[in-house]
């Protein structure tokens, strides 16, 4: 099964598998989410979740700290990294 | 010129774009189904948990003693198997790290339920491992020598999937024969795999270390040469135990 996701800073629409970690679209755009450790430790992924927040496995408590620490304390704000999808959504990868 | 080779620095995109390697794992799911079907038809003494009435107790902690060790033996052949991995891909060795931390003191679990089998720490120390056991952590060496660290991951991947898919039913199966308590580091076991996700996981790293159509091929192939040597482990013990007359299998 393939989900949607759209970019709207970008315009663009891709599609992922169920389940699939959301850095895994930059293997369809290169560079689209900027990454690095994979681990949720350096803050190169954050994202603000526009629509479909629900679709996305949720926040670990660590995740929100090192988010908040870094200023996106809000709910819609997520680490790439950490996300698993499971449904539509509309993200901005510069927020 | 770098002559700094090695290194998985490029980080290249995977052979298996995301829909392909959901397709290709498909296959290799229905491939290992195949694998089971022809598993319980052929191999021996594989429905214990089923035997109430006859179920043979020193087969039963001789089968957990084997299992605790074949974790320990496996674990430092599968924490050297990482050093090749992150050549080859860092995505893959960081997954497969993080794998190996859930599974390392998995012996224990394991060792826990021998205990309340009978089978005391000292006397489980005594225990030489199987000759299949023995074959299969070195064909594990041999293949971090010779052919690469892709059929080490497929093994667990192998294991993981069979884990999730029967262990449920062979543990409600143990625990009308033994009760709850005696089984509960199985259990515990059993909810890691699941819980965590390992099938997919090992997955998510074997993706990575796939590289060509070769590598498809191969990963096949290590799946049945696994099931051949896991089937061997099988007949050693039924030998042992006399459960049953033994083929042997081919
Ligand atoms: S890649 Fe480092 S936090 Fe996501
Ligand atoms: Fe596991």
């Amino acid at each position: 099964m393939l989900h949607t996701i759209v970019l709207t800073n970008s315009a663009e629409t891709l599609q992922l598998p169920d389940k699939s970690k959301l850095t895994d679209l930059s293997e369809l755009a290169e560079g689209v989410i900027p990454f690095s450790c994979l681990s949720g430790i350096c803050g190169s992924c954050v994202i603000e979740v526009e629509c479909g927040l629900e679709n996305l496995s949720e926040a670990e408590p660590v995740e929100r700290t090192f988010l908040t620490s870094l200023g996106f304390a809000e709910d819609q704000y997520r680490l790439a990294c950490q996300c698993k999808l499971f449904g539509p959504i509309s993200i901005n990868t510069e927020p | 010129m770098n002559r700094c080779i090695n290194t998985g620095l490029g980080r290249g995109k995977p052979y298996l774009n995301p829909v392909q390697s959901v397709l290709f794992r498909q296959e290799i799911d229905a491939l290992i189904e195949n694998q089971i079907a022809e598993w319980n038809a052929n191999v021996p003494a594989t429905d214990q948990h089923h035997r109430k009435n006859d179920f043979n107790h020193p087969m039963y902690a001789r089968g957990l003693a084997e299992t605790a060790i074949r974790i320990r033996l496996l674990r430092v052949i599968e924490s050297k198997a990482i050093s090749d991995i992150a050549k080859l891909s860092p995505e893959a060795a960081k997954i497969w790290a993080e794998y190996e931390c859930d599974e390392m003191l998995h012996d224990e679990m394991f060792i826990q339920d021998l205990e309340k089998a009978g089978t005391s720490r000292e006397e489980f120390l005594q225990i030489e491992p199987y000759m299949s056991t023995k074959l299969l952590v070195g064909f594990f060496s041999y293949l971090l020598d010779h052919e690469g660290p892709l059929g080490v991951v497929a093994y667990s991947y192998l294991v993981e999937y069979v884990n999730v898919k029967l262990e449920p039913e062979k543990l409600k199966g143990l625990e009308a024969i033994l009760g709850k308590d005696k089984i509960a580091g199985q259990i515990a076991h059993s909810h890691t795999d699941i819980n965590h996700d390992h099938p997919g996981m090992v997955w998510g790293a074997l993706r990575y270390l796939i590289n060509k159509e070769e590598d498809k091929a191969a990963l096949k192939k290590y799946l049945r040469e696994f099931q051949d040597l896991l089937a061997m482990y099988f007949v050693e013990i039924n030998n042992e135990f006399k459960l049953e007359k033994v083929k042997a299998v081919a």
